[in-house]
């Protein structure tokens, strides 16, 4: 058998930092959570014995992660985001439901402000993750070793002054009398209920970022840490 | 100009390595019984196969133990979190063998063929 190779050690918190975004991108791509371990933990313990630089070795964690795994279609990431939107309105509009005062048995009454408002949130909900945090994951993905241009808190911080910007716009331009109507009376119980089922589609969706470095392989899975994914057969 | 004569041939190499990489692999393993992926590597480089990257190494392993002509076994040592070791099954001999032939006779037509 061989022995252990020679070379600088590179730094463990920079071999970790690497097999997580590895992992991000293999979840992105729908490995199942066993193989994700594997595939890591090849690659840990190749850097360890090696001392090899982990971009030198396997390339870019966006690259090698190709190697497994298709990247995400359009389709997909459109589907992803419309399931994370629906179902966070769903959880919006049960928590909404339970917390409202009043009478079980009675009427909500849904304005149009309500709806632009619950527009909103589902945007914020299912698109800023799907594109935003999609498209940041990417790019870091992309770049170990080189330090970004723009800082991605700099990045977030203008998306979020931008959406703040166009929402403050909308809501004055428009007389208050205009969001006050009444459009939508449904059952409280049905509102709560209807959005409990929509809300479980959130627990189907795998999340956009889920940087966290996987566990050691043969370990337990725990029920929560169970995401949908392909077995583990990957591209030729 | 030179330069770029050299980098052609170094990509018809690359892309002759492709074809046949999976069968310097099955090999490297018959010839250890069992390794890991750096022992692996050594083994190619030792075998003339100099300049292979982990990167390109273990998503082949992973292809070829999704077709069953490897396995593989974590083993923990006496130090270290557990390592995984390869071995050869008896598909990925019988592989090994088929491909031996067909190379060889590849390489004989090719030989015809480029001769002057």
């Amino acid at each position: 058998m061989t022995g252990r190779g020679d070379g600088i050690r590179p730094r463990p918190d920079a071999a970790a930092a690497y097999g997580a975004m590895l992992a991000e991108q293999l979840r992105q791509g729908g490995l199942a959570e066993p193989r994700v371990r594997v595939v890591v933990a090849d690659l840990l313990d190749h850097v360890r014995t090696t001392g090899e630089d982990p971009v030198q070795a396997f390339g870019q964690p966006a690259d090698y992660a190709r190697a497994w795994v298709r990247p995400l279609s359009r389709w997909r990431v459109l589907g992803r985001a419309v399931a994370t939107a629906v179902g966070a309105v769903g959880m919006f509009a049960a928590v909404t439901a339970f917390f409202r005062g009043g009478s079980w048995s009675a009427r909500m009454s849904v304005t149009i402000g309500d709806l632009v408002v619950l527009a909103v949130f589902a945007l914020g909900a299912g698109v800023l993750p799907w594109t935003l945090e999609l498209w940041l994951g990417h790019r870091a993905a992309r770049r170990v070793g080189r330090r970004p241009r723009v800082p991605d808190v700099v990045i977030r911080a203008g998306v979020m002054l931008l959406v703040l910007g166009l929402l403050f716009t909308v809501f004055t331009a428009f007389d208050p009398e205009v969001w006050e109507p009444v459009v939508l009376g449904p059952p409280r119980p049905v509102v709560f209920v209807v959005g409990m089922v929509v809300a479980a589609v959130l627990s189907m969706v795998r999340q956009p970022r889920s940087p966290a470095l996987p566990r050691l392989p043969g370990t337990p899975e725990r029920w929560w840490e169970r995401t949908p994914g392909r077995p583990g057969r990957r591209r030729r | 100009m030179i330069v770029a004569v050299v980098v052609a041939r170094e990509d018809r190499e690359s892309q002759w390595l492709k074809g046949v990489l999976d069968l310097a692999v099955l090999a490297a393993l018959v010839r250890e019984g069992s390794a890991y992926g750096y022992g692996l590597l050594r083994s190619l480089a030792e075998a003339g196969l100099t300049g292979l990257k982990g990167g390109t190494l273990y998503p082949l392993l992973g292809r070829l133990e999704d077709d069953g002509l490897v396995r593989s076994e974590w083993v923990t040592g006496s130090s270290g979190p557990p390592r995984r070791y390869f071995f050869v099954t008896a598909a990925g001999r019988a592989e090994l063998e088929a491909g031996r032939a067909g190379w060889g006779a590849f390489a004989a037509r090719m030989s015809t063929a480029l001769e002057g």
